[in-house]
């Protein structure tokens, strides 16, 4: 297979041809979009960065038949939702059970739809998160980075995974009634 | 009964569960279940993927586009990997080996230290008080990956490459990688050489990135994010929650701006040069110090015998910095006489050892310096000419001939690229204070651009 990015090590500062940065700025623009989407559909961390970074590749290889002017985000986020489904339905043979393809394009359905409410409830979360103490915004964030490995992140902390998963419980909780009360609605999130 | 007071909550319990992958195969039976034949269920489903997605990219540290360059980085590097696989094959063998070797060194560190992160740099300097959580406080020990170093007194000094950081206690700070560090409280000041632009340093409200530059940053948690720019340039972000830049200000020359990312606000206020008295004063142009020597961090004003004691280390105190000679120079160096002619640019440091009776190790160590050194000073004749002239305003000096260094016992030398002087210091009963005055000459480039 011939490398198509042999010309290139990708630092920024490397990134030279208006080709190149192009597709740098469009990706970087959706990529969040695509992540969420991704997770969306797999519905875990490590199948999102492994649906992330397959994104990219294809979507840098194929970026030749992007036509110039046209939508790069729905190109891109096409290639997401299949790369999603692809991953999502190893993992289901792999372990035997896992969301139906039906199920699987209903969500594709309802995350694209939603767009807008889901970019406005992000938004309040931001704002309720800035309303946690510090240490409990940072516990999250530990949380978060360690995500697919949790275990191994109570061990290094010296606490049990269950005190780590009724705190995360507790944080959640309190987040997700702080959205509901924002957005005036008794349930969100 | 079910024990969720909604569907929505069981929903939410059910999503959790398939994150966190703590999901079994009946209860993904019911989630499928619920959001295929639910509509509400199905929302409730999405928008709670929304949330954890949101939380995940909140806490990543990287921005969107290092995020995707590194991706492509890898998958570069996957093909070249795959294009090589023949020639590769040919050196199976030896791969083979050093996995063998790889596999008792690694045991051998499992049953000695541990895993440990890849090392980043040296602690360089020590500051005389300096007190620590972490063990950061012994003189050039290796600092590495992801350490977090806690220094509740005192100034510590890291050298990373091509960055000379200095943390000023209490402070907290976690070495990312070779370029990056997180400021979690206190003070940070950063001198980049060339080779290290690029250096960030990052605290809850801000992103600093250095473009060449001495700057220095100040957080904490209620008046949020100060950062002042002495020389060069730096590009200051403001973040929100998720991390990403809001607001961009870019600094120059005698520059500072403030940052708080609760309310938003990033803006240039008057330049804080008192911000960087407190390491200057420490450390002037040191580069950095060896052995059973430490910088001073505090304002003496009196240096008599007796007066400020040493007992386990020598001090190197740094007096007027800069400083252009009106008339020439000519004094007893510990080579031989020197002059200085008038013009000249001079830093002055002024070593100070005077222990207790107790003592009965004499202190060993040397001091390098980014510039190099025109004399040093041991006699006392020649430190009281050079007092009024190069020390401190203010400071009373001892006046008796005792506090020069005994030639006999005491041993001071200029190392071959005249940047590194080493001193030990014998015992003399009854006679115990040293002292000894090293002249810089001042580099006429700026110190962003010292090696």
């Amino acid at each position: 297979m011939l490398n198509p990015l042999r010309h290139l090590d990708f630092d920024a500062d490397d990134v030279t041809s208006s080709r190149e940065s192009d597709f740098l700025r469009q990706l970087a623009l959706s990529y969040h979009e695509l992540y969420a989407t991704g997770l969306t559909i797999v519905g875990n961390r490590d199948d999102a960065d492994d649906v992330i970074q397959e994104v990219c590749v294809v979507l840098w290889q194929k970026y030749d038949e992007f036509e110039a002017g046209t939508n790069f985000r729905k190109w891109a986020y096409t290639v997401t939702y299949n790369v999603a489904k692809a991953i999502a339905r190893k993992r289901r043979r792999r372990r035997g059970f896992g969301l139906s393809d039906y199920a699987l394009m209903k969500v594709a359905q309802v995350k694209t739809g939603g767009n807008g409410l889901f970019e406005l409830q992000c938004e309040v979360l931001r704002e309720c998160l800035e309303k946690l103490p510090e240490r409990d915004r940072e516990f999250l964030s530990d949380c978060y980075r360690n995500s697919p490995s949790l275990v191994k992140y109570a061990r290094d902390i010296g606490r049990s995974v269950e005190t780590i998963y009724t705190r995360l419980k507790r944080l959640r909780k309190r987040l997700t009634a702080c959205v509901a009360r924002s957005l005036g609605r008794e349930d969100s999130l | 009964m079910s024990e969720f007071p909604s569907l929505h909550d069981e929903i939410r319990a059910l999503a959790d569960a398939v994150f966190d992958g703590r999901i079994d195969s009946q209860r993904m039976q019911r989630l499928e279940s619920l959001i295929v034949h639910d509509m509400g269920c199905m929302q409730a489903y999405v928008e709670r993927m929304t949330f954890h997605g949101e939380l995940l990219q909140g806490a990543e540290e990287r921005t969107p586009e290092q995020a995707t360059i590194a991706v492509l980085k890898e998958f570069s590097r996957a093909v070249r990997l795959r294009e090589r696989h023949n020639w590769m094959m040919q050196f199976w063998a030896y791969s083979a080996m050093a996995a063998t070797v790889l596999l008792i060194v690694g045991s051998a560190y499992l049953l000695t230290d541990g895993f440990q992160g890849a090392p980043l740099g040296v602690v360089s300097s020590l500051s005389e008080n300096v007190q620590s959580e972490s063990s950061a406080t012994d003189l050039g020990r290796v600092v590495r990956l992801k350490e977090l170093l806690e220094i509740k007194s005192g100034i510590v000094s890291l050298q990373l490459p091509n960055v000379m950081v200095d943390v000023l206690g209490p402070a907290t700070v976690r070495l990312e990688n070779s370029s990056r560090i997180t400021l979690k409280s206190g003070i940070v000041k950063a001198r980049i050489s060339e080779g290290g632009e690029g250096f960030v340093i990052t605290t809850p409200d801000a992103e600093i990135v250095d473009l060449g530059t001495e700057f220095l940053v100040r957080y904490d948690a209620e008046s949020g994010t100060d950062v002042s720019v002495r020389q060069g340039r730096a590009r200051a972000s403001l973040l929100n929650w998720g991390g990403k830049p809001t607001k961009i200000l870019e600094l120059t020359d005698h520059r500072s701006a403030t940052f708080q990312k609760t309310s938003q606000v990033a803006k240039e206020v008057d330049f804080q040069a008192h911000m960087f008295a407190p390491i200057d004063r420490s450390r002037g142009g040191i580069h950095s110090i060896d052995g059973t020597i430490r910088t001073a961090t505090r304002k003496y004003v009196a240096l008599f015998g007796g007066q400020v004691q040493t007992p386990n280390h020598m001090l190197v105190i740094p007096e007027l910095q800069n400083v252009e000679l009106h008339a020439d120079l000519t004094v007893n160096g510990v080579e031989g006489p020197v002059h200085v002619p008038a013009g000249s640019v001079i830093s002055s440091y002024l070593m100070h050892y005077d222990p207790t009776a107790a003592v009965t190790v004499a202190p060993r160590g040397a001091v390098t310096f980014f510039d190099r050194v025109t004399a040093v000073l041991v006699d006392a004749d020649a430190l009281r000419q050079t007092d009024p002239v190069l020390g401190l305003p203010g400071v009373q000096f001892e006046s008796a001939d005792f506090r020069q260094f005994e030639r006999d016992e005491d041993v001071v030398q200029i190392s071959r690229d005249r940047r590194t002087v080493s001193f030990y210091c014998g015992l003399n009963p009854g006679e115990f204070l040293d002292e000894a005055r090293i002249l810089v000459l001042s580099s006429p480039i700026s110190p962003a651009q010292r090696p």
